[in-house]
């Protein structure tokens, strides 16, 4: 067996890697097709939800599975725009997913530089207690939360979007975690030349932090932005719905009916964060995960 | 006991630089959620005015049928979708990540495209798709000779139909999270395998798996976590029905918190969503935590 493989050798080898280079390419060409079909069907009803954008109602109904219009329209976004308020509602949905990101920037950056490198009375307690409402669910601080919005008369509001999810302290730990890794000389020699708390805060933590505020800015900003529970029941007027609610509603009240029109308003709504996806791609895909890889 | 000048001062900046968080923290927080737990002991709303009614909810929480059906639609929901979810987006993860694919970030962006639309945009996207007589998921069926359901008009079809758009959504957000834990793994574990004759699917169950453990059961914490919550996909398709066939607890803690004016008996029902998820998520985390050294 032995012998007769040595005579034979050179040959059978190439033979195998022919085989085996055979496998290769059958094996890729299997994977690729595989990972196309996967990606296309998660992709298409975007295309589709465009180009039925671009229908006019009639031919929604009589050729429902046309991917390029034969004949296409902007009437449907001509409609959207002189019936409804989504530019309100992309804005009040940017202003208030903006507002959140910025003081959540500023005050998770606060307090995770100091859990990071302060000592204080009570220190680990309060961080155990920040730490341990991670896992609670929004159900369950609900119900109070809108009580208490209801007293401070602020229903139907900006302050009232902004104000309840400035509470989740997811930001703390990240930042936390981050400012755990900055070197002790660093903050020694601010120290030695004068530096208050504030400015080691602010002109050496801050700014060395920025690959994890960047996660979290995206992070909160999308968090806000896709939000849907806290907006449906704080916003009661249609010009301080988000565009969440906007587009629920639309939904719920023109089911069945326009479909281009509805077809059209998510296009719209898609298109802002569509954009600065491109953009910032990397960041984005990081950052929107932030919440489920650990610290 | 003496404190120091400078331990006072420590400790007032300290609490200074903390003020803004605990503030909201406080507020919005810890006074919610003992305010959840006291309000659950009480009968009615605002409009009615509350009652206090003692362990009174608790009790007549377990026989209400309805909030009985939403335990179950939720573990249903859960139970299902996390194997599959998991399952798909680590088998699509190891697939991309794998040296002899090109175009990894074309797949990539593709699958996480979902992500990027609000819940809501994608479920009346998908409330287009699977529309009973113009929707293309259907017309795709309906040539495969399969006769589609009546998605969700019907009470054994509509949470597959929810469950079918999470899975949609969900696939690519956990693959870029397990491709990102795959690329941490060293090239050289794999080239010692090769030479070790080990083959794909020993390599799989012998190095990957192994190594991104922490981040599979970090996802499966996550996923079991927010799973749970349910409701957006619910609040735009069904709104709870057909026959509460897709109640989840947070779509009826809803409801009956701002639909039928019950505080006190929706605050008992958040009061049991939190003590079963804390008991789950403590379990998870108990197998993590021996898990996180290896």
């Amino acid at each position: 067996m032995h012998l007769h493989n040595r005579t034979g050798g050179k040959q059978s080898q190439q033979g195998f890697w022919e085989k085996a280079s055979k496998k290769v390419i059958i094996k890729k060409l299997v994977i690729y097709l595989f990972l196309s079909v996967v990606s296309l069907s998660c992709i298409y009803p975007f295309l589709f939800m465009f180009s039925t954008s671009l229908k006019a109602t009639m031919n929604i109904f009589s050729s429902p599975m046309e991917l390029i219009p034969a004949k296409p329209t902007l009437e449907n976004y001509a409609y959207l725009f002189r019936t409804l308020p989504i530019l309100r509602w992309i804005s009040n949905s940017f202003i208030v997913a903006a507002a959140v990101t910025l003081v959540k920037i500023v005050i998770d950056s606060m307090a995770g530089y100091t859990f990071a490198r302060r000592i204080f009375f009570l220190k680990n307690l309060i961080f155990v207690l920040i730490l341990g409402t991670l896992m609670i669910p929004a159900a369950v601080t609900l119900i109070p939360s809108f009580l208490i919005i209801k007293r401070l008369k602020l229903l139907n509001t900006y302050w009232g979007l902004i104000i309840p999810p400035l509470s989740f302290p997811l930001g703390v730990f990240l930042l936390r975690q981050y400012m755990s890794t900055i070197p002790y000389e660093l903050e020694d020699a601010a120290r030695i030349d004068g530096c208050s708390a504030f400015d080691i805060y602010a002109r050496l933590f801050f700014p060395l932090s920025a690959p994890a505020i960047t996660v979290l800015t995206i992070f909160t900003f999308m968090q806000q932005w896709i939000s849907l529970l806290w907006p449906v029941i704080v916003t009661s007027s249609t010009e301080m719905n988000t565009l969440t609610v906007g587009v629920a509603r639309l939904k719920a009240e023109s089911s069945g009916v326009n479909w281009g029109l509805i077809m059209s308003a998510n296009t719209i709504s898609l298109l802002p964060i569509i954009i600065v996806f491109l953009f910032l791609q990397r960041y984005f895909i990081e950052g929107m995960t932030a919440g489920s890889l650990k610290g | 006991m003496r404190i120091s000048a400078k331990t006072l001062h420590e400790n007032l900046v300290s609490y200074l630089f903390l003020s803004p968080i605990l503030l909201f923290f406080i507020v919005f927080m810890l006074i919610p959620l003992a305010w959840t737990i006291y309000l659950s002991f009480f009968a009615g709303g605002i409009l009615q005015g509350l009652r206090f009614a003692g362990i009174n909810n608790f009790l007549t929480l377990f026989r209400n049928r309805i909030f009985l059906t939403s335990l179950r639609v939720t573990g249903i929901y859960v139970v299902i979708i996390i194997p599959v979810v998991i399952a798909i987006s680590l088998f699509l993860a190891v697939l991309v990540v794998d040296r002899h694919i090109r175009g990894k970030n074309v797949f990539k962006v593709a699958l996480f495209f979902p992500n990027l639309a609000p819940m809501v945009v994608l479920a009346v996207l998908w409330y287009f798709i699977i529309h009973p007589e113009i929707g293309m998921f259907n017309i795709v069926l309906r040539s495969l000779k399969i006769s589609p359901p009546n998605w969700l008009g019907s009470s054994s079809y509509a949470l597959a139909a929810i469950i079918l758009l999470e899975l949609w959504r969900g696939v690519g957000f956990y693959m870029v999270i397990y491709i990102a834990a795959l690329i941490a793994i060293p090239n050289e574990l794999y080239e010692a395998a090769i030479i070790d004759g080990a083959m794909g699917f020993r390599r799989l169950t012998r190095i990957t798996l192994p190594l991104i453990r922490p981040t599979l059961l970090f996802t499966l914490v996550m996923a079991t976590i927010w799973n749970f919550q349910f409701f957006d996909s619910v609040f735009v398709l069904t709104r709870g029905g057909p026959a509460n066939s897709t109640s989840s607890v947070v779509w009826y803690i809803y409801a009956n918190a701002f639909q039928y004016d019950k505080l006190g008996f929706a605050s008992t029902m958040a009061v049991v969503l939190m003590v079963i998820i804390l008991i789950l998520s403590l379990l998870q985390f108990k197998f993590l935590r021996s898990d996180f050294y290896y």
